[in-house]
C-alpha cells in the first residue's frame, strides 16, 4: 500500500542524511524520480523550489509535499484526503530516526555526563563545533548578503563577488538592533526584515 | 513547560525560512537567556551532536532540545511543534493551488529575513566564542575546523572526530 512504501521511503532517506537539507533533497531525487518515478522531474522541482519558499528546514517540508503529491496521486482515496494522509505519512516517517537516534543520543548524553573521558571529548568538540558554526555564517553569507560565494575570491571568479546592497543594510540593522536592545524578541526582527526585504526589493 | 516547548518550536517552524542553525538564536534566546532551562554548554553540545546525527538538522534539535528541558515528552513536544507548520502550510497551499501570484513577494521578504538571521547568528557565534575559548587549543581546534570546511570542504564529521581526539589527547586530566 502507498502510505506503507512512503513511510519506509522517508525514514530510509532520513536515516541515512547526514549534514542536513540539501544532501536530503539530493536523495529524494534518486529515490522519488529516478528509482520509483513517483515524480516528474518538473514536479520535483517544482516542489523543491517550494519547499525552500516556504518557512521550516527544507528537507522537512520537501518530505510533506511530495508525502502530498503521491499520495494524492497514488492513493485512490478522494482528494483531498490522499493528499493529507501522504503528508502525514511521510513527516511522521522523516522525523522517525531522528526521534529515536537523537533521544538515544541525549539519554547517552545525560547518563554519561560525569564521565572524565566524556568531558575531555566535549571540551574538544565544543571549538570544532564553533569553528563549524562560523563556517556556517560564512555560507549563510554567500546566500544572503554576498553576490556571489566567498570561495569565488581564491577559485578564479573573484570578479562575481560582491555585496547585495539591500541585504547589507537589513544585515546591518540587524545586528545593531540586536546589540543595543535584548528586550526586542527576534521573531520581532525577523518580521521587520522581512517587511524591510519587501520594501527594499532585496533579492 | 511541555506547552513552552511545543509553542517555541512551532513559531520558530511557522517563521524562519530553514534548517537547524536558524534556528539557533531563538532557542537560544528562548531557552538560554529568558528561561534559563539549558546552559550555554548543553546547547553547544546538542549543537555538536545533531552535526553527527542523521535526519533534519533542526529536527533532531528539537529532540535533543526537548528532552533536554523535560525527557521524552519534552523532546515529542517540541518535535510536533517543529513539524506541525510544514503540515498546515501545505494543506492551505493545495487549498490556494492558484493563487501563488505573491511568489515574488515572498523572495524578497525570504531575503530580507536571512539577510538578519545572517546578522543574528554571527552574535550567536560570538557569544559563544567568548565561552569556549578558553585557551590556545580550543582556538587552534576552531581556526582549523572553519578553515577545514571553508576552504577545503571537509565534511564536517570529521571536524569533530578530530575535536574529540584533540580534547581527549591533552584534556583527559584536567
Amino acid at each position: 500500500m502507498i502510505f506503507l512504501t512512503l513511510y519506509l521511503l522517508f525514514f530510509k532517506i532520513a536515516l541515512f542524511t547526514f549534514g542536513g537539507g540539501y544532501a536530503m533533497v539530493a536523495l529524494y531525487q534518486q529515490e522519488l524520480v529516478t528509482n520509483h518515478g513517483f515524480l516528474t522531474g518538473q514536479e520535483f522541482a517544482n516542489i523543491v523550489a517550494l519547499a525552500q519558499m516556504t518557512p521550516g528546514p527544507i528537507g522537512l517540508n520537501a518530505a510533506t509535499y511530495v508525502g502530498y503529491q503521491v499520495g494524492l496521486a497514488q492513493s485512490g482515496l478522494p482528494a483531498p484526503w490522499g493528499g493529507i494522509l501522504g503528508s502525514a505519512v511521510s513527516s511522521v516517517a522523516i522525523v522517525s530516526p531522528s526521534l529515536i537516534v537523537a533521544t538515544l543520543v541525549a539519554m547517552f548524553l545525560r547518563h554519561f555526563a560525569k564521565s572524565r573521558l566524556l568531558r575531555a571529548a566535549l571540551s574538544g568538540i565544543r571549538p570544532a563545533v564553533l569553528g563549524l558554526i562560523a563556517a556556517a555564517v560564512l555560507f549563510f553569507a554567500d546566500a544572503s548578503i554576498f553576490t556571489a560565494p566567498l570561495r569565488s575570491l581564491w577559485t578564479g571568479a573573484a570578479a562575481a563577488f560582491g555585496v547585495s546592497l539591500p541585504a547589507l543594510a537589513i544585515f546591518a540593522l540587524a545586528l545593531l538592533v540586536r546589540i543595543r536592545s535584548k528586550k526586542i524578541g527576534i521573531l520581532w526582527i525577523l518580521l521587520g526584515s522581512a517587511a524591510l526585504g519587501i520594501l527594499l526589493k532585496t533579492g | 513547560m511541555l506547552r513552552t516547548l511545543f509553542w517555541t518550536f512551532f513559531r520558530i517552524a511557522a517563521v524562519t525560512p530553514g534548517g537547524g542553525l536558524v534556528m539557533l538564536p531563538i532557542l537560544q534566546q528562548e531557552f538560554e537567556e529568558r528561561r534559563k532551562w539549558i546552559s550555554p554548554e548543553d546547547m553547544v553540545d546538542i549543537l555538536a551532536m545533531v552535526q553527527s546525527t542523521p535526519g533534519v538538522i533542526a529536527v533532531n534539535m528539537a529532540v535533543m532540545l526537548g528532552y533536554r528541558v523535560a525527557g521524552i515528552p519534552g523532546a515529542l513536544a517540541a518535535t510536533i511543534g517543529a513539524v506541525l507548520p510544514s503540515f498546515l502550510i501545505i494543506l492551505v497551499i493545495a487549498a490556494l493551488f492558484h493563487s501563488l501570484g505573491g511568489a515574488e513577494l515572498i523572495d524578497h521578504a525570504f531575503a530580507g529575513v536571512r539577510a538578519a538571521v545572517c546578522a543574528l547568528i554571527l552574535l550567536s557565534t560570538i557569544g559563544m566564542a567568548k565561552r569556549i575559548l578558553k585557551g590556545w587549543l580550543e582556538v587552534v581546534i576552531a581556526a582549523g575546523a572553519c578553515i577545514a570546511l571553508v576552504v577545503f570542504g571537509v565534511n564536517a564529521i570529521w571536524t569533530i572526530l578530530v575535536g574529540c581526539l584533540l580534547g581527549l589527547a591533552f584534556k583527559r586530566n584536567a
